[in-house]
């Protein structure tokens, strides 16, 4: 698992939340399980309902990390707002 | 221009096993009349048919005078496979000639030809029971086994799901050949006979034997 | 390595088609394009293992060829295998010669049985064995694709397993050009199939089961984990099963290839996975009025049949098999089921000191 890949693309998919003051933090990407666990982090959104919904996230993070990384891979994305 | 060199070649390692020569163990024969003797008929607990056929010859061995012992072995491994393999070596321990069966599988067929080495490997007069489609198995897994010349009596096949008159019917034609295998010195027309018993008569309208 | 070689030499044309054409004319190729096993081939793999190139590892049937470490190098040669992997290849065999795996009868069996190895250990990855998504077929690595195929051609070449010839399987089947994976133990919720069979975790072993053949289940409605378990039980006591033939359902193991996604659900329902093997046996039954008349009274001749007519798979739980592989598309499962007269045994991999 490319983890330069993996920060790259969770910072550019932070990029398009940071104006409604929220972010992306990759709390960890482990090639052993496949598994990139990110988490959403609201604490400087002052509307959290304007944040992209979940489910949608979920699914722009997915496609995003499968242009950049290879092989299967397990998306969790931890979400204070689910 | 590309060149190749058609002389060229490689060593390589032949990767099969050295095949030894052939060991032929000696084979055994009963070379006596029936009555006196104790001759053993090994059954599988997987098949009905020949389970049915042994106990056809059975009768026939005590109605010629011989006394039997049957052994039944139902497993390969584990406990089962132990305990069968140790009944096997007992009962050939205690008898004077055996008929192993059956083989109409392969493994099962392989099985039988083991036991029935096993049985030859105790100086004992041995035949093994196949089915025809399994001859040419049993007769390679007994060479392999080192008793290339083990007895192979062969039975029609397919013969699992024959009905029992037909079963019976096979047992009484092959019995001549299963004495023959075995070596026992009996007169053809004793071969053939049998006692009939009172059941049969019954059917046969009081005919006696 | 300063190993003396004594298999007999044979000089081959070095046109790659002539090596193949050699094997398929002498029946010891397998059908496929095979790699010349030169003498460097050879030394190279023997240097990775700590047994001497005239180590018996057995006879194998069955034409109890003796399979000495430099034949089975020979064959593993032909195959394109590392020499890292190559200690695989030779943990295979030993398991396979261990009495209760019944190579006697399996490698001359009716059946499709045919060996199927299942890896753990943390030497997986450079080995190349596949665990993940086309774990069992199309993940292309290195190790599976070669190891199993190794196996195979040893039992060919050595032991003289041949279809139609000295071996009477009906149909053979795709493992019997080999088949070799390894278990998702970092997804697995519970404890490697090597350690909850007495290995240290940090071992890799190889555990060889007699398997039939790979048969894929799947559901695509229900998330429920005692739902999906009750499925699979079900679906793996299937009425023709070898399991049913026998009268000695203590013997056999039935693997069940889980999913890593249906793996994590299994393992909160069952945390431990003895209850999840528990449970699955719980339900891997069929009722007697499922099979005809005839094989009915059969079954209950064999002892089959219990108080309720039920007839069990088999007799204990520890014979249903949870093993976590496979991709994330989740959906699937598949069994390994048993040849019945044969228990899976596993064997550490040895390598020499100062290997990889």
């Amino acid at each position: 698992m490319d983890q330069e890949a993996v920060a790259e693309t969770v910072d550019e998919m932070g990029a398009l939340l940071r104006s409604d003051g929220a972010d992306l933090r990759l709390v960890r990407a482990d090639p052993k399980t496949a598994r990139i666990e990110i988490a959403l982090e609201l604490d400087d959104a002052e509307c959290e309902d304007c944040v992209l919904p979940a489910e949608l996230l979920q699914q722009m993070i997915t496609d995003a990390l499968s242009r950049r990384v290879r092989g299967e891979f397990e998306l969790v994305l931890h979400d204070p707002r689910v | 221009m590309t060149v190749t060199d058609t002389r060229a070649t490689l060593t390589i390692r032949r990767p099969t096993a050295p095949r030894p020569e052939p060991v032929r163990a000696p084979t055994f024969k009963l070379g006596t009349p029936l009555a006196g003797r104790r001759i053993g008929l090994r059954t599988d607990g997987a098949w009905r048919s020949w389970v049915l056929i042994a106990g056809e010859w059975d009768e026939r061995l005590r109605d010629a005078g011989a006394e039997t012992l049957q052994v039944e072995t139902n497993a390969q491994i584990g406990d089962g496979g132990r305990t069968d393999r140790r009944n096997i070596d007992a009962w050939s321990d205690e008898i004077d000639g055996g008929i192993v069966g059956l083989g109409t599988c392969g493994s099962c067929t392989s099985f039988s030809v083991q036991d029935a080495v096993a049985l030859e490997s105790h100086s004992k007069p041995s035949v093994v029971v196949v089915t025809s489609e399994f001859e040419t198995h049993a007769r390679n897994m007994a060479s392999f086994l080192g008793h290339g010349d083990l007895e192979v009596l062969v039975l029609p096949y397919p013969l699992e799901a024959r009905p029992d008159d037909e079963l019976r019917a096979i047992a009484a034609e092959y019995w001549p050949k299963a004495l023959e295998l075995l070596g026992a010195a009996e007169r053809p027309d004793r071969a053939a006979a049998r006692t009939v018993r009172p059941s049969e008569r019954d059917q046969q309208g009081g005919a006696t034997g | 390595m300063s190993a003396v070689l004594v298999s007999e030499q044979v000089e081959v044309a070095a046109d790659p088609t002539a090596l193949y054409e050699l094997s398929l004319a002498e029946g010891w190729g397998d059908g496929v394009p095979l790699l010349p096993p030169t003498d460097d081939a050879v030394l190279a793999l023997l240097d990775a293992t700590p047994y001497s190139p005239d180590h018996v590892v057995g006879a194998l049937p069955p034409q109890y060829g003796v399979a000495t470490i430099e034949l089975v190098a020979v064959n593993t040669a032909m195959t394109g295998c590392t020499a890292e992997a190559f200690p695989f290849v030779i943990a295979a065999l030993e398991a396979m010669l261990v009495p209760e795996w019944n190579a006697f009868g399996l490698t001359t069996t009716t059946s499709s049985v045919f060996a199927m190895l299942l890896v753990n250990g943390p030497g997986r990855d450079a080995a190349g064995i596949d665990y993940r998504a086309g774990c069992m077929g199309g993940a292309a690595g290195r190790g599976s694709m070669t190891i199993g195929r190794s196996v195979s051609l040893c039992l060919r070449n050595i032991g003289g397993q041949r279809a139609g010839e000295t071996s009477r399987t009906v149909f053979g089947q795709p493992a019997r050009f080999g088949l070799c994976f390894g278990e998702w133990e970092e997804r697995s919720p519970w404890p490697s199939l090597a350690v909850r069979r007495g290995c240290a975790a940090t071992d890799d072993v190889v555990t060889v089961h007699g398997g039939k053949g790979t048969f894929p289940l799947a559901d695509i409605h229900n998330d429920d984990p005692r739902d999906l378990l009750y499925l699979i039980a079900k679906s793996i006591a299937f009425p023709l099963s070898n399991m049913f033939l026998s009268g000695n359902p203590e013997n056999g193991d039935v693997v069940v290839a889980m999913n890593p996604m249906w793996a994590e659900r299994f393992g909160k329902a069952f945390p431990a996975v003895e209850d999840c093997q528990q449970y699955l046996w719980d339900h891997a039954w069929q009722p007697l009025a499922v099979w005809p008349e005839g094989n009915q009274q059969i079954l209950r001749d064999k002892g089959r049949v219990d108080a309720g007519d039920r007839v069990r798979l088999v007799a204990s739980p520890a014979q249903i098999v949870p093993f976590v592989c496979g991709g994330l598309g989740s959906l699937h499962a598949v069994a390994l089921p048993s040849f019945g007269e044969s228990q899976m045994q596993s064997a550490a991999v040895l390598r020499r000191t100062g290997s990889a």
